[in-house]
């Protein structure tokens, strides 16, 4: 009984460990961005603010312009889960029903180009949209972040389409579907599951991207988040901590809204993300 | 890729083509055209501002810039260092986040947990770099009063080498960590639980059977952890950026904010596509090595496991 208390003990100190190191740096950027000047300077620290502004909030959206940039991110990351879900689960059917000459090739040629790092890229994304007119423009944003969350979104619909029995389809066939019913009527939602992980994973890849929007996006008025609150930091000399934290935060809530939400497709995302890389 | 319940079906005429060619030309247009096109760069004296006319072969002039260029040799050293000690970190704090939430007496509260401790995953690297910004604030950060509550004199972390140093690795140990304890999860749900009851019996303690069955038993994905946390960290960019931009000096340059900078702040597009060529076959080659070498130890099995 003794060594189980003790267990129990030491489990609970860990936990605590764990979650000082885990969770209090988010709780201190929220509650960062309801204090004061006054307040954030304040020693020893207000760890429950005495007071709660919104002054911070309201001086990034009239000041700062971050409404703008989550609009910018909300868009370029939504029509990139449109985008990418759709041109995948269409290639995955493909892959996973059919088998065809060049199916390996253009499987694996998928994957390799998975493997390369973003940044041999920027410089020919870079170039080719100078010339395009794709430079500045969330268009170029979304056809890149497609692009680069196309080849993970193929190979887990290939996955989840492998999982239906083949006895399906025969049963379409006898119901008198084509190929494009048999896939849109039968294949397609018994994947729904599939389509939920893909669009999370694809989401929160374009929502957070910075490094190709930094390099192929100058101007305020097409800046994402990301882009918008690394301004916000080299913006002045003195790093105005509370704009800086309220910022943060409007970033951070689509992701508290998925895990409180969706957190069952996301653990299942980041696992079958990691074993099919 | 085998697959029994569902065989595939031969002869599918013009239907499968229809189905992947969405998906193949995005993937060419934008994944291997790019590419052919960026070698083709790298041999050419391309510079921001200087007209298209100008530019003409240079054949591994580029290559030979960015391999005398300090800010991209010294680089490479502390990306190296940098990938060792986040990684380690990982899979030590990743293992035992995962063995904790995996705890019989956790059962109930998993998933609160897990919710909980996914969040640093979730969020943009430059958000995470913020948060630590504010957490780092040199005079009135929280992490300098606990310093001074210890006894020790407050620390520039953005402002000194070492700190600096320490600080970016921090950022990333905590946003990729709670990766790790998510495949980790998955991996303690392969492992039979009467495995251990034989080890009990057997009078094995439990320090001995983690290290005698747990681990040997989840080493694939152990070996799965390592691959992908070194790819990726070998790739830090973002949280370096933002917290200190690759200062003080030069310290905490890393490979790609080296590349970033050769290519688009000092222009020279040419240098930054050689210096992205052979950062490429870096990663390529500690991928392959890492590969065969966890290979070697776990058999061939790979990743099948999970």
């Amino acid at each position: 009984m003794n060594i189980r208390k003790r267990e129990r003990l030491a489990q609970g100190v860990l936990l605590l460990l764990f979650a000082l190191f885990f969770l209090f740096p988010i709780y201190w950027a929220l509650a960062t961005s309801f204090k004061t000047p006054g307040q954030i300077i304040k020693l020893p620290p207000e760890f429950w603010p005495t007071r709660w502004t919104w002054d911070n909030y309201r001086e990034i959206f009239k000041e700062n312009n971050i409404g703008l940039y989550f609009r910018n991110s909300m868009v370029v990351a939504l029509a990139t889960v449109g985008l990418s879900v759709l041109i995948a689960a269409l290639a995955g059917y493909g892959f996973a029903r059919f088998r065809f000459r060049g199916r390996r090739f253009w499987l694996y040629l998928i994957l390799a180009v998975r493997m390369i790092p973003g940044l041999v890229f920027t410089v020919p994304y870079f170039v080719i949209f100078d010339k395009l007119g794709l430079l500045d423009s969330l268009t170029g944003l979304i056809i890149v972040y497609t692009a680069g969350t196309l080849p993970l979104a193929v190979w887990l619909f290939v996955g989840f389409y492998e999982e239906l029995p083949g006895e399906l389809y025969e049963a379409g066939i006898i119901d008198g579907c084509g190929p494009l019913q048999l896939f849109a009527r039968i294949a397609l939602p018994l994947v729904a599951p599939g389509i939920v992980v893909t669009a999370i994973l694809a989401f929160l890849a374009a929502y957070n991207e910075f490094g190709m929007a930094l390099i192929l996006t100058f101007s305020d008025a097409k800046k994402t988040l990301p882009l918008g609150i690394s301004g916000l930091v080299q913006a002045q000399k003195d790093t105005p901590f509370g704009p800086l934290a309220a910022a943060g935060t409007v970033a951070m809530l689509p992701a508290f809204l998925l895990s409180l939400t969706t957190q069952k497709y996301i653990v299942k995302g980041f696992t079958a993300g990691a074993v099919k890389g | 890729m085998g697959n029994k319940r569902n065989p595939g079906l031969r002869g599918g005429g013009w239907a499968p083509y229809l189905f992947i060619v969405p998906a193949v030309a995005l993937i060419v247009l934008l994944g291997v055209i790019p590419i052919l096109i960026s070698f083709v760069i790298s041999l050419q004296s391309y510079r921001l501002g200087v007209p298209l006319d100008q530019i003409h072969y240079v054949g591994l002039d580029n290559y030979r810039d960015i391999l005398s260029n300090r800010l991209f040799t010294d680089s490479i050293g502390w990306t190296f260092l940098f990938t060792a000690i986040t990684v380690i970190f990982n899979l030590v704090l990743g293992l035992g986040l995962a063995m904790l939430l995996n705890a019989k007496a956790m059962e109930k509260r998993l998933k609160v947990f897990r919710s909980l401790f996914i969040l640093p995953l979730m969020l943009a690297p430059v958000v995470t770099a913020t948060i630590w910004e504010i957490l780092f604030a040199p005079v009135y950060g929280i992490v300098n009063y606990v310093v001074e509550l210890l006894g020790f004199a407050s620390v520039s972390w953005t402002g000194e080498s070492v700190p600096a140093k320490a600080a970016i690795s921090a950022v990333d140990i905590w946003g990729a960590t709670p990766f790790c304890m998510l495949i980790f999860l998955a991996a303690f749900q392969t492992v039979p639980g009467d495995v251990y009851e034989a080890a009990m019996i057997d009078g094995a303690s439990r320090t001995r059977s983690f290290f005698r069955i747990t681990l040997p038993l989840i080493r694939n994905f152990i070996a799965l952890v390592v691959t992908i946390r070194v790819m990726d960290a070998l790739r830090v960019f973002d949280s370096v950026m933002v917290l200190t931009n690759g200062g003080p000096g030069t310290a905490t340059e890393t490979m790609g904010t080296a590349i970033y900078k050769t290519a688009f702040r000092y222009g020279n597009i040419g240098a930054g596509s050689a210096g992205a060529f052979i950062f490429f076959a870096l990663i390529l080659v500690v991928t392959l090595v890492f590969m065969t070498l966890l290979r070697k130890q776990t058999g061939t099995e790979g990743r099948e496991a999970a």
